[in-house]
């Protein structure tokens, strides 16, 4: 086989496979994986080939006969293409995996550190299966030794992102043992205190995706320090509250010691901090956790004067909002545990209000249902009715329509707002997160939601390997759940409703939610920036998952992208006859579902089109003026019409 | 009791009052100023107005027939709190409001206008109900019939756009309040179908003002000769005229289309056994030879059923395959009109509201009222009959005949859709209306019948399959983009075009009662007849119907455009193009076949096979929806991506022929390649077109409604769509100089 020849086959579809999962940029060519450790390929091209397992891989049905072609001729080569840092585990042969949507593929399955692949061998061009380990929330036995029958000795996996595998293995083998144990040790290595395999991961992106977020650089993009708030190094160490970022923007006025007294009297010390400034107003979006007030109703001067401090640092508005983003029973109830709200006898000139979001294990029962309805099948006599009584979609309007309310207050009444919840890293990240998205264009970049993420979420101390589970063996762990997905799920509401408002498309959030799962860089591992940071030190020790991201950006991007039509704010309408279930993410596994023509290649076309007229133009322009300059040159008279150009 | 009336703030009033530095709606959340002062400030600036003389605009042969004084029409969802004044009229065609308040006509309130309708205007076979309340707050509908006593405080006219429309009699005076409701209900109502205004209508039409249909309307003989022979199947067929002057079936057309092999004689033989008459008849020919038939079961007291053999066994000669025909039923695949009239009924139910709080109640269990209407698993049951029927045609290589009852309902559904899915020439606008001509119109559709165009209060017997079929398209139109020459905003004027009730095309249930009424006058010599719903010129301007055409399939598919574009392989660097495309190879590869591919249809997708799965089955939200106001997504909706796609359209039309006046360092001879979208440079100097740039707030409901409908929801940062042009690379100036 021609290597050269092929080498602009291996490189593109490699970096799409990886890039993984499901329809955003191409459905075609939906997670097909490819070897990525060609050697000759990596050598002739002088780069690292950039390719990870799809996360989302599928199969190869669907695949277009040019990508078929390219399937066989690497199928034939490796057993399981490995990733720079990733070693083979166990390998079973004559395994059978029950796919729920076609015949069922007899074939090899192989283990490694970082994923289990599945390579059917009764199928030309052959049926293959990558999936991270990461994504596995459990394994589980189906069958005894002396189950009859045939496919009725099995392993199920339970996966985090919306589908259930299952192999069935021959018991004369004996593979499904060291199969089940292999994945049992290499998904949870946690559990098994083995490293995460972004620890193990060796690729150089050449993109520095660690440095994507300066969080001096952010506060400066909002025009802090200045008149009023500065920049707080109190919790540089993150001595004063671990769950909190090493830098702060707090009132100009505050003192340090100040700021310890209210961090006190705050849950988890997490006091009201600078989340978004409005550059005209100065209108601000604070952000904590909620005040130990208890019964008994206790009140805190520092605390207190601390919020008239924010409200004070706001000249349009005499008053202060503050959005507790629980259900208001949810906040009295948790009074009863030392915390609750503030009341607006001691907190003069605040306005307290229930956002009514539900916590995360309402999520996550909620999601439980949604999986049940999609997967594997999807029952088409009740969908609509199904779809309510999950109530998915209630909760994500409820999130929706709390970012709008607190964006409609800092935009509409120039008033500033203060957003927590019990601890301040679920619902309220969700809510600052939103409502930054809808007044600050800059969010709905591609790189400003990377920033977005990494400040809101990462650095405030959303407890990514809780909520997630990395690398643990604990799936009926009650600190799961799924709300940065959700928050996932309303930015692609939003995406939906304002067509052109951002320049990220789907297969971005996909693949943000595929590496949220996958353990494959340092990202959204671990629970707070003083463990990435701190203990851990990721960034010298992992890769970026904006560093592979932001590497390939052209897949990214939205073609429709206009920025110049949304210089302002965007209010989704936050409306069940607006939102939709998701199914380019919670249905990708159904073959079924997928479009046979989708929008975004079509709207792709007009931007591919449009940059090479515009090439072809500069081009001729070009030679257009490098001709006249010769003529002039030549000082040889020269008669032409005039042309427009 | 003047509690409602307080709050109301009329344009007119708020003008007046912003005056005085201060809104109405400032005034109502103080409430620091008497409800009296209110009333009185209302009424002395309406009385200005009032006391104007106002008049509807009226059409030929159309006359007042009754008329009210001092009426506020409500914006909806401001809970009667806002509102224009002004004077309602019934004519003998429509239900009129008359203001001098100029405010819904400017800036914010632009809406796509039908030039047979200004703003406002209702004909009378587009209201789906009219309730009434007396001012003791009883509601009730006005049926057939009903003689009102009572004084009314609103009236509320529901129409079948999806509108409704409240208007406050409190302060009209008290003999017209009494006289008008009843005057309404008559003529919405009229007892038979020569009452219809349709009739005066085209008694009153100058001959030669009728423009001449750009689509064949299969009155001739030659029209359908044209089609079988497009097709390929003019070698088994026949166009036969058995039916002429009706004599052999009163719902089939004079005109339809046989197996070769069958003579009149054989047809009327028959006809006897089939329910109306209605024998097999052509409708399509595949490209494989295949056929697709349409018929009429048999008659339950057919004593000789042995002909329906004999009629099938001449579809089988006629195929090229000869297999035998697949009948299928469609009373088996399809749903029952009376699923459809409650379907219909629910979801109108669910759609139309115009108070927030009913709104926000309903929000609440969307999804399962949804269900409940089961509109779109009738929609899903539809698109799945047609796929089994395209799917036989096209893979099974199998013709098919299609059997209903009496052939005209959900036959005219599942033929057409499967025609559109096998045939990218139904696809293109003078395709598509082809279609419906034939399968719809020409082939007896009830369309007078189900759509209640003869009366409002009968409206529960809605039974609207051409919006069945219509919502079908429409998905195939998500499905499919840019695969249709036609946009959903065609599709929603099309429904809203058939109970219009002035085209000939939509207002009648058989090509015979056409005939009848265009021979009525046949004595008097002059012959006269409607207007026909595919000059759409009659309807719109230019400006409105560019919404109707889809950018992508432009691109690709007109001729002159996609010549244009061909040419820009000539300078093609494979090199630049996979630096381009290398992240996306089977899109380049369609790509290519843009580019390089010299077929220019190449790039049809042939058949189009839709998914009906419920999750891709979605909501008509454009069609359903473009009245909810607080369901208005603010300059974004779907309508912001068509206008992006224009735009970019535009753009790429621009380099190209800047690219290739610069390649021929002269003026090349051809001119700009004219898209006729928005955009275009060739519209941009009309007023009409700047009027639309400059003064429309972009919403999900555009063109349709009137975009914001309060202060409040404009905001500062609102722009008007003319923002679409901020960035543009095309030289409009230049572009115009070239042409």
């Amino acid at each position: 086989m021609d290597r050269r020849g092929s080498q602009e086959y291996i490189d593109t579809p490699n970096r799409r496979a990886d890039a993984a999962s499901s329809d955003s940029i191409s459905n075609s060519e939906r997670s097909v994986s490819f070897p990525m450790n060609d050697s000759s390929s990596s050598k002739e091209s002088g780069s690292p080939s950039k390719s990870l397992c799809s996360s989302a891989s599928s199969s190869s049905e669907n695949v277009p006969a040019l990508e078929m072609k390219m399937l066989k001729d690497f199928a034939q080569s490796d057993e399981s293409p490995l990733l720079p840092g990733e070693v083979v585990q166990g390998m079973a042969k004559d395994v059978t995996y029950l796919c729920p949507y076609s015949d069922f593929v007899k074939g090899t399955l192989t283990v490694t550190n970082y994923k289990l692949y599945f390579k059917g061998s009764d199928r030309e061009p052959p049926f293959i299966l990558d999936v991270p380990l990461g994504v596995i929330s459990r394994v589980e036995k189906i069958g005894g030794v002396s189950s009859k029958g045939e496919n009725s000795y099995c392993l199920d996996i339970i996966c985090k992102d919306m589908r259930n595998l299952r192999f069935a293995h021959r018991q004369e083998n004996h593979s499904r043992r060291q199969v089940f144990e292999k994945i049992q040790q290499y998904a949870f290595p946690i559990t098994n205190k083995l490293p995460l395999f972004a620890f193990e991961y060796k690729e150089e992106y050449g993109v520095a995706g660690w440095s994507v977020y300066d969080p001096e650089a952010e506060f400066r993009r909002q025009g802090v320090p200045n008149d009023s708030w500065k920049i707080s190094r109190v919790n540089e160490k993150y001595e004063l509250i671990d769950t909190y970022p090493a830098l702060l923007g707090v009132p100009k006025s505050a003192t340090d010691e100040e700021l310890k007294l209210v961090s006190s009297f705050r849950t988890r010390g997490r006091l009201p901090v600078l989340s978004w400034i409005h550059p005209r107003s100065l209108a601000t979006i604070t952000r904590s956790s909620q005040p130990m007030v208890g019964v008994a109703g206790k009140r805190n001067k520092d605390d207190e004067n601390y919020i008239v401090k924010i409200m004070d640092s706001n000249a349009h508005s005499n008053k202060l909002f503050i959005m507790d983003a629980r259900p208001s029973v949810n906040a009295l109830a948790n009074k009863a545990k030392g915390g609750g709200f503030e009341s607006e006898d001691a907190y003069t000139g605040c306005e307290v209000s229930f956002l009514d979001i539900h916590n995360i294990h309402v999520m996550r029962e909620s999601l439980r249902k949604l999986k049940e309805l999609v997967f594997p099948t999807i029952d088409d006599s009740k969908w609509l009715s199904n779809i309510e009584s999950t109530h998915w979609l209630d909760h994500i309007k409820q999130i929706l329509a709390g970012g709008v309310k607190v964006a409609d207050k800092v935009e509409n009444n120039k008033a500033s707002v203060l957003v927590h919840c019990s601890d301040g890293w679920d619902r309220t990240a969700q809510l600052t997160s939103l409502a930054m998205m809808m007044l600050d264009p800059y969010y709905r970049t591609l790189k400003g939601l990377e920033v977005l993420i990494e400040k809101e979420w990462l650095s405030f101390g959303h407890k990514f390997a809780q909520r997630v589970g990395h690398g643990e063996d604990k799936h009926s762990d009650a600190d799961r759940s799924p709300v940065f997905l959700q928050f996932i799920d309303c930015v692609w509401q939003m995406t939906r409703q304002f067509p052109n408002a951002f320049e990220f498309n789907e297969h971005f959030l996909v693949t943000i939610l595929d590496h949220l799962y996958s353990c494959l860089f340092g990202t959204f591992l671990f629970n707070s920036e003083q463990q990435r940071v701190k203990e851990m030190k990721v960034r010298e020790n992992t890769k970026s998952l904006w560093s592979f991201i932001n590497y390939q950006m052209d897949d990214f991007i939205n073609p429709l992208y206009a920025e110049y039509l949304h210089q302002h704010v965007l209010f989704p309408v936050a409306s069940m006859r607006r939102l939709e279930i998701w199914t380019g993410y919670y249905c990708r596994w159904n073959p079924r579902m997928r479009p046979q023509e989708p929008i975004h290649l079509r709207n792709r076309e007009l931007l591919v089109l449009k940059a090479q007229l515009q090439k072809k133009v500069e081009e001729l322009q070009k030679e257009r003026e490098s001709k006249n300059a010769r003529g002039i040159l030549q000082s040889q008279p020269r008669v032409s019409s005039p042309v427009n150009v | 009791m003047h509690k409602r009336m307080s709050g109301f703030i009329s344009y007119i009033t708020q003008s007046s009052l912003e005056r005085r530095n201060s809104t109405f709606k400032s005034y109502i959340e103080e409430d620091d100023i008497s409800e009296d002062e209110v009333l009185d400030q209302v009424e002395e600036s309406a009385s200005e107005f009032f006391d104007m003389e106002l008049s509807p605009h009226l059409l030929p042969g159309e006359h007042v027939v009754g008329e009210i004084d001092n009426v506020l029409k409500f914006t909806p969802f401001t809970d009667g709190k806002q509102g224009i004044s002004g004077k309602l009229f019934v004519t003998n065609f429509k239900l009129a409001f008359a203001t001098a308040d100029r405010s819904s006509y400017v800036e914010s309130n632009y809406r796509q206008r039908n030039l047979l309708l200004i703003d406002e205007e209702i004909p009378l076979t587009s209201i789906l109900a009219i309730y009434h309340e007396a001012s003791n707050g009883k509601r009730k509908k006005l049926t057939k019939g009903m003689t009102l006593s009572t004084h009314t405080k609103t009236l509320e006219v529901h129409c079948k756009d999806f509108r409704i429309h409240t208007y406050s009699f409190r302060f009209s005076p008290k003999v017209q309040n009494k006289q008008f409701p009843n005057i309404l209900s008559h003529y919405a109502n009229p007892t038979k179908e020569t009452h219809l205004f349709a009739y005066e209508y085209g008694r009153n039409l100058l001959k030669g003002s009728l423009p001449d249909s750009p689509t064949p309307l299969f009155d001739s003989i030659g029209d359908w000769e044209q089609e079988i022979t497009r097709q390929g199947g003019d070698k088994f067929w026949r166009v036969t005229d058995v039916n002429m002057g009706f004599k052999f079936c009163l719902s089939l057309p004079q005109y339809f289309v046989v197996p070769h092999g069958l003579v009149n004689n054989d047809l009327t033989k028959a006809s006897y056994q089939y329910i109306e008459r209605r024998i097999p008849t052509w409708s399509y020919t595949h490209m494989n030879g295949n056929n697709l038939v349409r018929m009429a079961s048999l008659d339950p007291n057919s004593a000789q059923p042995e002909y329906e053999k004999r009629m099938l066994d001449a579809v089988k000669v006629a195929g090229s395959q000869r297999n035998s025909p697949k009948v299928i039923d469609m009373s088996e695949c399809c749903p029952s009109l009376k699923d459809l009239q409650e379907s219909f009924s629910k979801i109108c139910k669910l759609c139309m509201t115009d108070n927030t709080k009913d709104f926000i109640v309903q929000d609440m269990n969307w999804y399962s009222s949804l269900d409940d209407t089961k509109w779109l698993q009738l929609v899903a049951q539809c698109m799945r009959a047609s796929n089994e029927v395209a799917e036989l045609m096209q893979s099974k290589q199998r013709s098919v005949v299609i059997k209903e009852s009496n052939g005209r309902n959900f036959s005219c559904v599942v033929s057409s859709l499967v025609q559109i899915m096998l045939d990218p020439c139904f696809r293109t606008f003078d395709g598509f209306q082809s279609l419906v001509q034939r399968e719809w119109v020409k082939m007896g559709h009830p369309f007078q019948t189900n759509h209640c165009l003869l009366g409002s209060s009968d409206t529960d017997q809605m039974q609207p399959v051409f919006l069945l079929f219509l919502d079908c398209v429409w998905q195939l139109l998500q499905q499919f983009p840019g695969c249709f020459a036609f946009t959903d905003t065609y599709l929603t004027s099309l429904w809203d075009t058939v109970h219009i009730g002035l085209f000939e095309t939509f207002l009648f249930d058989s090509d015979y009662q056409r005939s009848k009424f265009s021979a009525q006058e046949g004595k008097n010599i002059r012959k006269f007849r409607l207007p026909c719903t595919w000059s759409w010129r009659m309807q719109f301007s230019d400006e409105n119907m560019s919404f109707f055409k889809d950018p992508l399939y432009l691109l690709t598919h007109d001729p002159q455009l996609s010549e244009a574009l061909k040419e820009t392989k000539l300078l093609a660097n494979p090199g630049k193009y996979s630096q381009l495309l290398r992240s996306n190879k089977s899109y380049s590869k369609k790509l290519e076949s843009i580019l390089y591919d010299d077929k220019s249809d190449s790039f049809d997708l042939e058949t189009l096979i839709p998914i009906t799965l419920a999750p891709v089955i979605r909501l008509w939200t454009q069609c359903f929806l473009r009245w909810q106001a607080p369901a208005q997504i603010i300059s974004g909706g779907t309508p912001s991506q068509y206008l992006q796609q224009c735009h970019m359209v535009e753009e790429i039309l621009h380099l190209h022929h800047k690219a290739q006046v610069l390649q021929h360092e002269t003026r090349v001879n051809s001119n700009r390649p004219k898209s006729e979208l928005i955009f275009s440079p060739a519209a941009m100097g009309t007023p009409q077109v700047s009027e639309i740039l400059n003064s429309v707030y972009l919403t999900s409901s555009f063109p349709f409604s009137p975009g914001p409908t309060t202060q409040q929801q404009i905001m500062s940062f609102t722009p008007t769509i003319s923002i679409y042009l901020q960035n543009s690379s095309v030289e409009y100036d230049l572009a115009q100089e070239e042409d």
